[in-house]
């Protein structure tokens, strides 16, 4: 290496690097100018028809989380004709950038079920920076509420909202837990139906009550499930245990816990026409309450007891469903799987669907009577 | 020697291929799929048959030595532009995936910039560094590939019955497109055209290593094509653009540091597309250095060739990464891989007069 | 009795001259007051030894060559007596003579018969305690200073009989000389000339140590990586040679250098072999890991604070972002303000007297620590990561290693600054690429070689 050329590369280098640090600017954004955005919440706006009204929940970091007791949260409200016009004009509510990159609760509001929720979920999918694992859900009254609410045993830095869905606090089957990606799929899919947790909160907004859920197709109303039914549907299509049946025979109550079900569904076909759909159920528990006391022999006759009880219930759920020609759990699907993809396929189950007989076989496991007799 | 071929399968599962099948997705894409795969298999036999009778000798040099200068330069020339085009779709669809899903903010050009310098770094090395490189890369990424495939796979909301629903497509004809696309990912053994150099002995090419590209490019395929379908849903998949990302963007890896897979995925993605663009280039500038020597531009006593291309192909990817959207970028790299059986039947050719006049 | 020139005469009657040659090279000597030219005479037999009394151990000369020759009976049995010693050497002339007179040898004159016999006194003679590689188990003592020693010391460790030595003569003013050794068999050839046409190919005016040595041996005028591994081990040398490796010893100078390596010699401790598979594994493995967040760390902690947070969880992010509220500056000058400091801390403290040594661990640590962060100078996080690189960098049992690691950290936090995360993984691509390129005598640098399992990989 010549020495003149050593001197003019380090030069170019320099050179170089000042040039380059100018440039630095794109997109180099240190953490503390950037709010991060964990829920947001559409409504239908209360001024103008057909615009939208768009609450940000944005959480503001705290230099030591051991001292905090509450967590802050700031709020942005804004209305505009669509999600993308709102979301910019709150960009300047703000003096820094918002990160969508951690939003993970999307709550819709009820009325917008019916018509707009294409719309709504085009947006947010449609952004690649937005997760595609965020949680929908719909709020009962007004999205805005239920992103307020601040439950008093939250911590610094987590969101109850999301741990209602996540599985990694509560783990009841009242609760259903949708993902972007799984609701998206699911309504454009043709044999399933998509849905959402109904989300709402107490009167003075200090507590969040996730316990029912709501089936959306396009073009008409929601139809909501009671705790009940959302049971039911989540114990059919996601296997979640942990829920409890009250069975009343001449002599006592005993009510049942779950412990394990396992759920296996068939559409049984003639000649390419759905004639019945066939549900094996196996479920195993034990017996949590009871007002007399109980013997283990006869074990054999509160599972037949449980299974009666049991074989109600779905079938009430399953009928009703039925009836309003909504298929939650994936029947549909199902039969599209048995046969060679043509164009009448959909047309025959849509047209068989609402006619089609249950036919289930409920298996009870009773394990044992708890720690007492 | 794997290598070569792994790595352009791998990367091809993120890139465009699998965008196109699943717009063909009505039309008989299994069906190509499976050809595809006999063909590609079948083609990659020929290929290392063929170079097999040459071993030792790197493409140019046995073109050099058997055939008309007329013959072989627009040949090579040729092959260099494909390769190069080839790197520069890999390239952008990249640049344009990190944008889109990562950073918003950053500028194209910054981007293509950081890859462009460092691929540029790597092309002026010797072939043989490039192999290793390859090599060690390759098997840093893998565990982490395989790890990620894992779980995509087992993931609880990966409804199986989608999956089926779009086997039952079983019976509709196949269509071209996505027939070149699907054999695009066993192009990685061309790149051999400049690798042969090392290869001194010939390369067993029996039984046993059919059965394993086999088994491993069914399987890639498979999984490229079906598992996004799993996630997304048969209906709505055709309007994602990138289809594998938004796949992985919907699973959640509950208790790790990173929770979304995506950024695992654009990084081992950027890793893997790193390999595969240096290992075009790198192709591609050893093409054009056999053609093109310019004598006239020495500089203390460096031929300064090579630096010549680098600097060119550098120019000519920054200057395109801001004219070209991505639907520009999807359309040509469909009739880029339209073209590529083309290639083969070129590739053959040539490779077939210089053993007949090697043997003269 | 001292004449003008410093040759003893003897008082007696019988006048002897030195033989022309003593002379001619006694005039060349110039006259330096350590030359001794001495007259060995007895009844009529006579010869002249010629030597420099500072290099030549005098009770050897003593024993070996003067008692003898005034109780042997005449010059014939004095001179094949001298011809049979054991340290005799093959006579030189000219430019070479007076080197190995330099060096210690003894000329003899014995009635126009010349030899040269070796008698060197060796005073840094004494294997040392291993101090730069220090290992639990294993042997505990290093090089010394005189090759003489270490060549002793290789020889006992590894008698197979293809071990080779090999001695070839350095041409500056230390005249040092300079052994190769490998073991015939195992060797490769190619590498085994490259390095012989890089030691011909040297030339400088002052080769101290090994260290020079390794430098002025490197291919490269400005390069980063070490091609070369200094050890002082003697296990280490005999584990190399069985290897099929090059060592090269210089007298002076403790530290051997072992040719060619491979980066993955760099990572392998002698302590390795000394303890169970599973162990040495989990160490090993264990020191990789402790490489990559070396390098990696505070590249990634720019990466993810100021280009892409949204790879981190929520709640982790939120404690990043909590822990920066308030430092005044973007975040890779608080990492490149950080790092610098450490690298003052770990410089100084190579340096530090001992009565000081805790306290200015106390100062660094904790005050640094506490105290900026009270300050609002840096955050938290940023302090464990400075810690744990700090930690991390020792890791690696070959220092020189250590100090390019550090450097390459640098470069990649300046490659990450500039483009963010593509630039973190782009610049570790680059890395590989970098060393891949490098060879260390013709073999590939960063190769992984399959077909020997050891772990240090094989040639």
């Amino acid at each position: 290496m010549y020495i003149f050329s050593r001197k003019k590369r380090i030069v170019m280098t320099l050179v170089f690097i000042q040039c380059v640090l100018l440039l630095a600017g794109c997109g180099f954004k240190d953490i503390d100018n950037r709010l991060f955005v964990i829920g947001i919440g559409v409504d239908p706006s209360e001024k103008i028809e057909g615009h939208y009204k768009i609450t940000l929940k944005l959480s503001i970091p705290v230099a030591s989380i051991k001292e905090e007791k509450k967590p802050t949260y700031q709020y942005l409200v804004h209305e505009g004709e669509n999600i993308e016009e709102a979301i910019r004009i709150l960009e300047t509510h703000t003096d820094r950038v918002l990160e969508f990159g951690h939003t993970k609760i999307i709550m819709v509001n009820e009325a917008l079920l019916e018509n707009n929720v294409k719309d709504v979920m085009d947006y947010f999918v449609r952004r690649g920076d937005m997760q595609l694992i965020a949680w929908v859900g719909v709020a009962k009254n007004s999205a805005e509420e239920v992103l307020r609410a601040e439950p008093k045993a939250e911590e610094a830095v987590s969101t109850s909202l999301t741990r209602y869905f996540d599985r990694t606090g509560t783990e009841s089957p009242y609760i259903v837990s949708a993902f972007l990606f799984e609701f998206r799929r699911n309504s454009y899919s043709l044999g399933i139906d998509p849905v959402l947790p109904v989300v709402e909160t107490n009167d003075d907004g200090s507590q969040l009550i996730v316990n029912k859920s709501i089936i959306v197709q396009e073009g008409r109303p929601p139809f909501e499930m009671s705790s009940r039914f959302t049971r039911e549907y989540n114990s059919l299509a996601h296997n979640l245990e942990g829920y409890s049946y009250k069975i009343e025979h001449e002599e006592n109550n005993i009510v049942v816990n779950i412990g394990k079900i396992k759920v296996k569904y068939k559409v049984i076909t003639d000649n390419k026409k759905p004639t019945a759909i066939e549900m094996k159920i196996d479920m195993t528990g034990e017996i949590i309450e009871s007002d007399k006391d109980l013997s283990l022999n006869n074990l054999a006759k509160y599972n037949k007891l449980a299974e009666d009880e049991v074989k109600k219930h779905i079938l009430e759920f399953l009928t009703t469903v039925q009836k309003e020609n909504l298929d939650p759990i994936g029947f549909g699907l199902q039969y599209r799987t048995m046969y060679l993809n043509n164009k009448d396929t959909m047309t025959i189950w849509n047209e068989a669907y609402q006619e089609l007989p249950f036919d289930l076989k409920v298996k009870v496991n009773l394990k044992s009577t708890g720690t007492i007799e | 020697m794997y290598y070569l071929i792994f790595v352009t399968m791998v990367t091809n599962i993120i890139a465009t291929v699998p965008r196109i099948l699943v717009i063909e997705s009505k039309k008989g894409v299994i069906f190509s799929m499976i050809a595809a795969l006999l063909i590609g298999v079948v083609l990659t036999y020929f290929v290392i048959q063929l170079f097999n009778k040459f071993s030792g000798q790197s493409f140019p040099n046995i073109l050099k030595k058997y055939s008309p200068r007329w013959f072989y330069v627009p040949v090579i020339l040729y092959f260099a532009i494909s390769w190069f085009i080839a790197g520069i779709i890999t390239l952008f669809t990249y640049v344009f995936l990190f944008t889109t899903f990562v950073s918003i903010e950053t500028s194209l050009v910054i981007t293509t910039l950081a890859f462009v310098i460092i691929v540029s770094f790597g092309m002026l090395m010797k072939s043989e560094s490039v192999l290793h490189t390859v090599e060690i890369v390759f098997l840093l990424l893998l565990p982490v590939i395989l790890f990620l495939f894992v779980k995509i796979m087992t993931d609880e909301n990966l409804n199986w019955g989608f999956v089926q629903v779009a086997m039952m497509n079983i019976n509709t004809t196949p269509s071209y497109m996505s027939f070149s696309a699907a054999s695009y990912l066993f192009i990685g053994v061309v790149n051999i055209v400049i690798f042969n150099s090392f290869f001194k002995d010939k390369l067993k090419f029996g039984f046993k290593q059919v059965t394993i590209i086999g088994t491993v490019g069914a399987v890639v395929l498979f999984i490229t094509y079906f598992v996004p379908i799993g996630f997304n849903g048969f209906e709505q998949i055709e309007h994602l653009n990138f289809p594998w990302v938004s796949t992985s963007d919907s699973v959640r890896m509950k208790f790790g540091v990173i929770e979304r897979v995506i950024f695992i995925f654009v990084i081992i993605f950027l890793g893997i597309s790193f390999l595969s663009l240096l290992i075009h280039w790198h192709v591609s500038l050893k093409l054009l250095e056999s053609i093109f020597h310019f004598k006239k531009l020495k500089w203390k006593k460096k031929n300064l060739t090579s630096y010549f291309f680098v600097i060119l192909f550098c120019g000519i990817s920054l200057f395109l990464v801001t004219r070209i959207d991505e639907f520009e970028l999807f359309k040509y790299a469909s009739i880029f891989y339209n073209i590529l059986p083309l290639f083969y039947f070129i590739l053959f050719l040539s490779l077939f007069v210089a053993k007949r006049r090697a043997k003269l | 009795m001292f004449s003008r020139n410093g040759v003893f005469r003897l008082c007696a009657n019988e006048k002897q001259t030195a033989p022309e040659l003593m002379e001619n090279i006694f005039e060349k000597l110039n006259r330096s007051e350590d030359v001794l030219t001495i007259p060995l005479q007895l009844e009529n037999n006579n010869a002249f030894i010629l030597y420099l009394k500072t290099v030549v151990d005098g009770v050897k000369l003593q024993n070996i060559i003067i008692k003898p020759f005034f109780e042997l009976k005449s010059m014939e049995f004095f001179s094949s007596y001298i011809q049979s010693l054991p340290d005799i050497v093959k006579m030189k002339t000219g430019e070479e003579l007076l080197i190995q007179l330099m060096k210690g040898h003894v000329l003899i004159a014995i009635q126009d018969k010349f030899f040269l016999v070796d008698i060197k006194m060796i005073t840094a003679g004494s294997p040392q305690q291993a101090v730069l590689e220090p290992t639990i188990y294993g042997p505990q003592l290093a090089l010394s200073e005189s090759i003489e020693t270490n060549m002793n010391m290789i020889r006992n460790r590894y008698a197979e009989p293809s071990l080779i030595i090999e001695s070839v003569q350095l041409t500056d003013k230390t005249h040092q000389s300079m052994v190769l050794l490998y073991d015939k068999k195992k060797v490769k050839q190619s590498v085994l000339d490259a390095l012989r046409l890089k030691i011909e190919g040297m030339d400088n005016t002052l080769v101290e140590s090994s260290g020079d040595l390794q430098l002025l041996l490197n291919s490269t005028k400005f390069s980063l990586f070490p091609t070369m591994i200094l050890t002082e081990r003697p296990d280490r040398i005999t584990y190399n040679l069985s290897n099929g490796k090059i060592i090269i010893m210089m007298d002076g100078s403790p530290q051997a250098i072992v040719a060619p390596v491979i980066f993955f010699d760099f990572m392998v401790s002698m302590e390795d072999n000394y303890h169970s598979y599973w162990i040495s594994l989990f160490t090993l493995t264990l020191r990789y890991v402790g490489l990559l967040t070396c390098i990696l760390l505070p590249a990634m902690y720019v990466a993810v604070t100021s280009y892409t947070p949204d790879i981190l969880r929520v709640e982790l992010a939120l404690s990043v972002a909590g822990s920066r509220l308030g430092v005044p500056y973007p975040s890779f000058i608080e990492v490149l303000f950080m790092l610098l400091f450490m690298e003052f801390l770990i410089e100084s403290s190579i340096r530090l007297p001992k009565a000081i040594s805790a306290t200015a661990t106390t100062v660094g640590g904790l005050i640094l620590g506490t105290a900026a962060t009270e300050a609002a100078l840096t955050s938290n996080i940023m302090i464990i990561i400075v810690s744990a690189v700090a930690i991390t960098s020792f890791v690696i049992p070959i220092s020189e290693m250590s100090f390019a690691i550090r450097i390459c950290r640098y470069l990649l936090l300046a490659f990450t600054t500039l483009f963010g995360t593509v630039g973190l993984m782009l610049g570790f691509l680059g890395i590989i690429m970098y060393l891949t390129n490098k060879d260390s005598f013709g073999e590939p640098f960063l190769k992984i070689n399959w077909k020997s399992m050891k772990r240090e990989k094989e040639v």
